[in-house]
């Protein structure tokens, strides 16, 4: 059960992370750093 | 502080062999996303529940989070300025429409969607510092924002017709985004003078 709930959170943050690798600007107004993998995420889209 | 959470549930995953320690840094990124944009909702619902408008908030984070995926625009520096500016932009966006509310004519609206579809033909997209974009999506993305600018054109024109008070917060939240666009273009030309 808890295997279970970790990777279904483990899931959620990388589906957030290759979302905004596709988009110019995510939800706030805020823009973190980007790092390389996710840009090689964006890439490989 | 929400980088911090952000690395704690990472630093669990890893810890519990569910994420490997190469990939550590893409959910350390993606759980920012998630805390902050969760955060900025919070924020503008709390204002719409506070203030009584509700569906105007709802308006307003839905309008403004799908523009700015693809048009880009003014970003803070810091998580806790990017809060503060996002519920005053809010609080203008309500303020403003109240204001307007009696005074706006079809006429008005067309001129207010007029600034934003200008902003979004100028510069849209404009990347961030920490966001570099491709030449290939500069290109896919303007085009996406042009495309995006004309659904909420012909949104607002149908919606002033039938709820003028929900047209009128669509519009002025699409102005928001042209003058937050407008302002990230000044500050660069500023910093290379």
């Amino acid at each position: 059960m808890k295997k279970m709930i970790l990777k279904a959170v483990a899931k959620l943050g990388y589906k957030a992370a290759v979302d905004a690798a596709g988009a110019a600007s995510i939800y706030g107004i805020y823009q973190p750093v980007e790092p390389k993998s996710v840009q090689e995420l964006r890439n490989k889209k | 502080m929400i980088h911090k959470f952000a690395t704690i549930i990472a630093d669990s995953l890893f810890k519990n062999k569910i994420i490997p320690d190469e990939q550590k840094d893409i959910y350390i990124y993606g759980y920012e996303i998630l805390l902050s944009s969760m955060l900025n909702l919070s924020l503008v619902l709390i204002s719409g529940i506070l203030l009584h408008q509700i569906p105007s908030a709802v308006i307003f984070y839905i309008v403004f989070v799908i523009t700015r995926l693809y048009s880009g625009g003014y970003h803070a520096d810091s998580y806790l300025k990017c809060n503060v500016i996002f519920v005053i932009v809010f609080l203008l966006t309500i303020a403003v429409s109240k204001l307007l509310y009696h005074e706006m004519s079809f006429v008005y609206l067309i001129i207010f969607l007029s600034i934003y579809i200008g902003s979004v033909l100028e510069y849209a997209p404009i990347e961030n510092a920490n966001k570099k974009l491709t030449e290939e999506n500069k290109v896919k993305y303007r085009k996406i924002s042009i495309w995006i600018s004309v659904g909420w054109t012909v949104a607002a024109c149908i919606l002033y017709f039938l709820i003028k008070e929900y047209a009128l917060t669509l519009t002025i939240t699409l102005v928001m985004i042209a003058i937050l666009m407008i302002v990230e273009i000044n500050s660069r030309k500023e910093m290379t003078v």
